[in-house]
């Protein structure tokens, strides 16, 4: 009770209430809801005096006991006096109905089995006048329909019910009682649109029954006045939940337009708040916004600073990567360190993402490093290197940028780190690239310089034992990489200092490197650059979970996140890159339009096609929905599929990376006895796209070659006579758009006839299919089709077709082939 | 719903506090958290916060910080209007309240506080009803 024990209180106030007097049942009561809570074994001895008050003839009495029922009730009592506030809900008198409803809602909360007692008697609540009822009613109903979805089903009934109640309070005149600073009962109106959007959250009859009535409240009311723009709020909010039509949604977003450029920090701290919510749906809408969120991200009250950070990393897409990584950056300087950690992630996350070119990736992130190291995650430290080892034409620009950075400054732990393991792995690209200028400043580099900088690492005052671990093997790398005996001699001094460390790792690196030292024909093979690591997803802790659960559309958000990573560092980008709606793998028959992205340049970002190598494997093992099975392809297929690699075998790209992990599967078939090892059998081609084609190439390079396809392009499927060829080109006005010309030849002696064509594509693409010239191929003759595929991230292109056709035979032929990726030259 | 309602003064005394869920474990600290939040914020903020898992609402009347804290989501301008109102039936019933006002006469704040926000959720905004509840006494 304010703080100090008042146990002594609880017998008195049991007294009070046993008393016949009101004023002393109200403050036996008051003192019981305010010394009591529900663990005290005390409140047993109550219930019996709820239960006879309940009863009680005066209304007031009454609408104590249900108070307190209400506010303290364990579930023993929630179940003891269930029926009698039933009961009390039908009774005839308004203050009465209230309380009890209040009181129902505690009881389902607490027990929620007992919901379906007060079903029926909440619908006749919602035909209340009274708004005292009317608001507790509501509530009630809102309350069982989050906890029970079946509810819903049930209330939707009452929609046309609650809209009615809506329209009267929007259109009536001026009503004293319930008036609020010129708006009728704000609070009633809140609380049915809330139950609105609840109950046509997934609904379209619903959703149409409310468009009206919600244009007509968005119109009418006005936002000078905070009951104003809390109206407005809900209605805003409703409107996103539910499958409003598109004008509808049009003035929502206006409205959140206006609320953010307001300059009352409550209005725009809300309007973030939504924003936030539903930039999946509406990204469009939410870039025009885009500089006033910056903006936003320099005030000077916190919670606004938050609310911009989250919906910033959200905007991010490949056209404004980088004017919002700049922006994101200069406010990495002075966020919070809350702040730090979490945004070093996203930003790397953002990077890794949509970075245009290899250089500006590596440049952000070093810049990254530099401002917040103390604050980075391993997994993003551990991607930054990973970067680096596979952009090797860019290792000196590296390596003498961190030198550069790290003379100036060793106190950021992630930065040193990298530095230094990059400079143990490249030390000699960096002295051979001599003295080079960095910000007008020339930079001496020469062999003793490094060494000693390394050292000076090593000895200062930031260095832990992760540190001084990296410095000693970089020390060590060195040695075989730099010639100047010198230098050498130095490295030995230094390693013989450390090898009575008292630090165990220390000591015995240390003690181990020296003894190297007296190996020198064997050294520089142990000292060899490291070979190129495989990409690892990163997994965001959850941060995610702020920004406000998913629609019921399930439509995913822009920004990164788990699921999208984990599909996205395989070299698959998410569908909602830029706010498209949901995954799907675009299957040929649908005419889904692709818009043109013809803002990325072109990225020939190698981690792309290293990660796009992957993808074969990954989409295997990543979470996506199994592209649609075809019909089972058995055994017999398989040497169908083996004649289609066959074709395919001389125009694999010749990848020098390690075959994905996850086909290791790709060896039943090879026990099988065919020649072409490295086949995916039969249930993983049902998962993913077959992508044994990369890793078998040595084994299938030595088979016999195929004889070249007489027809133009690249043969995708070749069985019964029936051809199909590819032709691709790449479209003239736009880069990321390729156009695929199919040709269907026939060489048999009949027609085929019934023919259907499906492709399908990986995420990162978009296909949209013209109409076949005909679906009858006659014999010795060619049909077309067009196709286009858009690809923005320029990820490789493959294919899955699907097709069926009846033979002149009048047999019927259904087959899945697959054909990809399209070698380097194609277009 | 609403989680709590905390009355404080400027000096971070809780002057009326009532929970509609758990009630914490250690609550004089948890109200001292709760308030210095809000104390330290400057005039042009927004008014909204959050502190550990509570979003909070508040607003300042005098000398006095009015707060309401919630968990899941509800509509913050809801809130502050619910605060206003709150303090428009105090006004009423005690003829321009102060702070003095609240401290005498706790159990009437309760009282009323009760009939406004029954258990974490809007009951009855109307003040004439919500005095008669009071009056009867």
């Amino acid at each position: 009770m304010l703080g100090y024990p008042a146990h002594f209180g609880q017998m008195e106030c049991l007294k009070l209430v046993a008393s016949p007097k009101f004023a002393d049942k109200r403050l036996g009561y008051l003192g019981i809801m305010l010394l009591i809570d529900e663990k005290t074994e005390v409140l047993t001895l109550v219930t019996n005096s709820l239960k006879n008050d309940l009863n009680h003839s005066n209304m007031y009495v009454v609408g104590l006991a249900l108070c307190t029922l209400g506010n303290i009730s364990s579930s023993e009592m929630a179940r003891d006096l269930c029926s009698e506030v039933e009961k009390l809900l039908g009774s005839s008198n308004t203050y009465i109905r209230k309380k009890a409803a209040l009181c129902a809602l505690r009881i389902v909360r607490r027990v929620p089995e007992l919901y379906e007692n007060f079903l029926s008697r909440a619908k006749t609540l919602l035909n209340d006048r009274s708004h005292g009822v009317l608001i507790t009613g509501v509530t009630l109903v809102t309350e069982m329909c989050q906890q029970y979805p079946e509810n819903i089903e049930i209330f939707r009934k009452a929609v046309p019910l609650l809209v009615r109640h809506l329209k009267n309070l929007v259109s009536a005149g001026f009503s004293p009682e319930h008036d609020v600073t010129g708006v009728t009962d704000p609070f009633l109106q809140v609380k049915i649109l809330r139950l609105l959007r609840i109950l046509a959250k997934n609904d379209q009859e619903a959703s149409d029954a409310m468009n009206d009535i919600l244009a007509q409240v968005a119109t009418n009311t006005e936002s000078t006045k905070n009951v104003g723009n809390a109206i407005l709020y809900e209605t805003v909010l409703t409107i996103m939940d539910i499958q409003s039509e598109a004008g509808l949604r049009v003035l929502a977003v206006n409205i959140l337009g206006k609320f953010l450029s307001n300059r009352d920090n409550n209005i725009r701290y809300v309007a973030l708040e939504t924003l936030n919510k539903t930039v999946g749906i509406e990204t469009q809408a939410v870039q025009r916004h885009r500089n006033i969120i910056l903006d936003c991200l320099r005030d000077g009250d916190i919670s606004i600073r938050r609310r911009a950070l989250e919906l910033s990393f959200a905007l991010i897409n490949e056209s404004n990567v980088r004017v919002l990584t700049r922006e994101l950056l200069a406010f990495l300087e002075v966020a919070d360190t809350e702040f730090k950690q979490s945004m070093t992630t996203k930003i790397s996350l953002a990077a890794e993402r949509f970075a245009p070119n290899g250089r500006w990736h590596i440049d952000t992130m070093l810049r990254m490093l530099k401002l917040a190291g103390n604050y980075v995650r391993e997994e993003v430290l551990a991607n930054f290197i990973r970067l680096i080892a596979q952009t090797s034409q860019l290792h000196q620009y590296t390596v003498q940028k961190l030198y550069a950075g790290l003379k100036q400054d060793i106190s950021q732990e992630g930065f040193v780190l990298a530095g230094v393991w990059v400079i143990g792995e490249y030390g000699d690209v960096l002295v051979s690239g001599g003295d080079f200028e960095d910000e007008n400043k020339t930079i001496e580099v020469s062999d003793s310089a490094v060494v000693g900088l390394l050292e000076s690492i090593l000895m200062g005052p930031y260095a832990n034992q992760l540190t001084r671990e990296y410095v000693l093997t970089a020390l060590m790398k060195l040695s075989s990489r730099l010639n100047d005996s010198e230098v050498h001699q130095s490295i030995k001094q230094i390693l013989h200092q450390h090898s009575t460390s008292m630090e165990v790792e220390i000591q015995q690196r240390a003690v181990e490197y020296t003894q190297l030292f007296s190996f020198d024909n064997i050294r520089p093979a142990v000292l060899e650059r490291m070979p190129v690591p495989e990409g690892r997803p990163i997994i965001e802790s959850s941060e995610n979970g702020l920004n406000g659960p998913a629609s019921g559309q399930g439509q995913q958000k822009s920004g990164p996140s788990d699921q999208d990573l984990l599909l996205d560092l395989m070299g698959v980008g998410t569908a909602s890159s830029g706010g498209d709606q949901q995954p799907e793998e675009s299957l040929g028959s649908t005419s889904a339009s692709p818009e043109p992205k013809s803002t990325t340049t072109q990225q020939p970002a190698q981690s792309m096609d290293l990660l796009a190598d992957i993808f074969g494997g990954g989409s295997g093992s990543s979470s996506s929905p199994a592209p649609p099975a075809s019909s089972s392809p058995s055994i017999s297929n398989n040497n169908a599929l083996m004649d289609l690699l066959g074709g395919d075998v001389q125009q694999q790209p010749q990848q020098a990376s390690t075959p994905p992990p996850s086909n290791a599967s790709s060896d039943p078939l090879a026990s099988l006895g065919f020649s072409m090892g490295g086949m995916s059998s039969p249930s993983s081609a049902q998962r993913s796209i077959s992508p044994a084609l990369s890793s078998g190439s040595p084994a299938m390079a030595a088979a016999s070659t195929p004889p070249p396809s007489s027809a133009p392009g690249y043969q995708a499927y070749a069985k019964n006579g029936f051809a199909i060829n590819l032709v691709p080109s790449k479209d003239r006005n736009n880069a990321a758009i390729i156009n695929i010309q199919v040709l269907f030849n026939n060489s048999t002696e009949g027609d085929i006839s019934s023919l259907q064509f499906q492709a399908a594509v990986p995420r990162s693409q978009k296909l949209q299919m013209a109409p076949a010239s005909s679906s009858t191929v006659q014999s010795g003759s060619t049909e077309k089709q067009l196709m286009r595929i858009n690809n923005p991230q320029q990820t490789a292109v493959k294919l899955r077709l699907r097709i069926s056709y009846v033979l002149p035979s009048g047999q019927k032929v259904d087959d899945v082939a697959e054909y990809g990726p399209f070698p380097e030259n194609a277009f | 719903m609403i989680s709590f309602c905390l009355i404080t003064n400027r000096r971070c005394q809780t002057r009326f506090v009532r929970y509609y869920d758990e009630t914490p474990q250690d609550p004089s600290a948890f109200e001292l958290n709760i308030a210095r939040e809000c104390i330290v914020r400057k005039p042009g903020h927004a008014l909204f916060v959050q502190v550990g898992k509570y979003k909070v609402v508040y607003r300042v009347y005098a000398s006095l910080y009015f707060i309401f804290g919630y968990e899941r989501d509800e509509n913050e301008f809801a809130i502050l209007e619910l605060i206003q109102n709150c303090v428009e039936t105090m006004d009423a019933y005690f003829e321009k309240v102060t702070e003095l006002d609240i401290v005498c006469n706790i159990e009437k704040v309760h009282m009323i506080i009760e009939e406004i926000v029954g258990k974490g959720y809007c009951l009855e905004t109307n003040q004439a009803r919500i005095l008669e509840g009071i009056t009867a006494l």
